[in-house]
């Protein structure tokens, strides 16, 4: 139990000469939810683009210390094949400005294995597993960018689990969002984290709270604490989680 | 001495108003013109028989085949080269002195006069690789005359493409080419199918590249290293060598026609391309 899906050993990223991250030893464990939370700026969301490489498309990156996920450098792995393993969804809901189906099949099509009647048997599954095959089961051919904010963003959800990761990265999912259809992402996440691995970064402290098993608060580029949630927000050792979390600063 | 501003405001509608009446104005006589000097001589006949005694007599058959062979040729040759180009200056370079002088050069290939590109075309293709007097001399020709439009287009239609939609595709873990070809060039299309549109309106209505490079033969070009005339040329030469103005309304009518066409097409499919992916 509680092996270390992701982790990382002495982390250190820089901006240019702005030093983004500073020697972060974070882990989370599998099937699990875990938050990062801490003001903006903090580095918590450049830490969670550690793990898909996404900040690879950022110009003017290096970093030093090792990420690991299932305890392998994410070094050796070649990096299709790591972001096709580790998943991610975005702040803004960004479905393509494409028809509902074809926003499902894309990443069947990208990976070779589409065939017209796996595609249909994969994308009901991924639909239904966020709830949208019943609104949208007639639908399919219709423009995604048409949907509410909160159907884009469970379509979202939905078309990265076509291509199956094992770990999902959420950045700030739910900012788009109204509170009603925020609660309703989160019960989505509970009940994904059945089958994934999840990490959240979120603006939004009762988020923490409410869906996440493991929370981590980031200051400045440093992990300052790292323990479960009801821990972190009932018993916070460092004052400076105390001082985030009873709202003195941030 | 100050004017009334409500007085100023309604002199300024009734100007602007004034100018775009002009412009459409200018428009609708031109088109007016050539339909009442052309219309008597249109008919089958006139479309689909070939001119007899230098235009003279009979039809422009030929000259419309001319006309379509090289357009179709040309926007097959340009657009992959246009489009690719584009692609590698948004896609696959970052800013820099390189890229800054591609771009210089296909501005000013842009403003370049047509009949340079003639020039160019008669002494390097038709002299220099003695393709001589041919449809591919003026496909080559027309090719080069028209990149710049397709490859300015492309580039401000998949610049527009947002950033984000690029940074989803590579967290759906495709690579650099899947997302370009999956996701950037159908969000670009409207746009680059524009650029190949304004082309196709300037290929058709050319004539100085054109006379230099394709020559102005009225037979039925058969083949690629045929010489053969297109419509602009036939309308060119019949009214300059004062041959038969009334032929020569009738071409123009038929030549204003098919980019009327052509321009209808385009928005056909440019709606339907728009309304697949929005």
């Amino acid at each position: 139990m509680n092996n270390n899906v992701l982790r990382t050993d002495h982390l250190n990223l820089y901006y240019g000469t702005f030093h983004a991250l500073l020697d972060v030893d974070f882990h989370a464990f599998g099937k699990s939810i875990t938050a990062l939370i801490g003001p903006s700026g903090c580095g918590k969301s450049t830490l969670l683009r550690c793990f898909n490489r996404m900040n690879d498309l950022v110009d003017d990156v290096k970093l030093t210390g090792g990420i690991f996920v299932k305890e392998k450098s994410i070094e050796e792995v070649d990096i299709i094949e790591l972001r096709k393993r580790v998943g991610m969804v975005f702040q803004r809901p960004n479905p393509f400005p494409f028809s509902v189906y074809e926003n499902m099949v894309y990443g069947l099509k990208i990976h070779g294995i589409s065939s017209r009647r796996r595609n249909e048997e994969v994308v009901e599954r991924c639909l239904k597993a966020v709830g949208l095959w019943d609104d949208l089961k007639d639908k399919l051919s219709l423009s995604a960018l048409s949907l509410s904010e909160e159907m884009k963003q469970r379509l979202c959800i939905a078309r990265l689990l076509t291509v199956e990761p094992e770990i999902i990265l959420l950045d700030e999912p739910c900012s788009a969002l109204d509170p009603i259809a925020t609660l309703r992402i989160e019960e989505l996440m509970i009940e994904l984290k059945q089958n994934y691995t999840i990490l959240i970064v979120t603006h939004n402290m009762q988020q923490a709270a409410r869906v996440s098993d493991f929370t981590g608060f980031m200051l400045l580029g440093e992990l300052v604490e790292f323990g479960s949630t009801s821990e972190i927000f009932t018993s916070p050792k460092d004052e400076r989680t105390e001082g985030y979390i009873t709202g003195r600063f941030g | 001495m100050r004017i009334n501003p409500r007085f100023a405001d309604k002199l300024v509608k009734i100007a602007l108003n004034g100018q775009a009446f002009f412009t459409v104005w200018i428009l609708v006589a031109i088109v007016a013109v050539i339909c009442v000097k052309g219309l008597p001589y249109v008919n089958l006949e006139f479309i689909f028989s070939s001119p007899v005694d230098m235009g003279r007599h009979g039809g422009i058959f030929s000259t419309i085949i001319g006309t379509v062979l090289l357009v179709i040729l040309s926007i097959f040759v340009a657009t992959p080269l246009g489009v690719g180009t584009a692609i590698f200056l948004t896609e696959y370079t970052k800013e820099s002195v390189f890229t800054k002088i591609i771009r210089f050069g296909v501005e000013s290939l842009a403003g370049i006069p047509s009949i340079l590109y003639g020039l160019f075309g008669f002494i390097f293709f038709v002299i220099k690789l003695r393709m001589g007097w041919s449809l591919l001399a003026g496909v080559f020709t027309i090719t080069i005359m028209i990149l710049p439009t397709i490859i300015r287009t492309s580039e401000e239609a998949i610049k527009a493409v947002p950033r984000n939609l690029r940074i989803v595709s590579y967290s759906l873990s495709a690579t650099k080419w899947e997302t370009v070809t999956k996701v950037v060039l159908p969000s670009a299309a409207p746009g680059i199918l524009t650029g190949i549109m304004l082309s196709i309106g300037r290929a058709v209505g050319e004539t100085a590249a054109v006379i230099f490079t394709m020559g102005s033969s009225l037979r039925l070009p058969t083949s690629l290293m045929e010489s053969g005339r297109t419509m602009a040329v036939h309308f060119y030469i019949l009214a300059r060598e004062g041959i038969s103005m009334q032929k020569a309304y009738a071409t123009a009518l038929v030549l204003v026609l098919s980019i009327l066409f052509i321009n209808i097409i385009a928005y056909y499919i440019m709606n339907r391309v728009v309304s697949k992916y929005s």
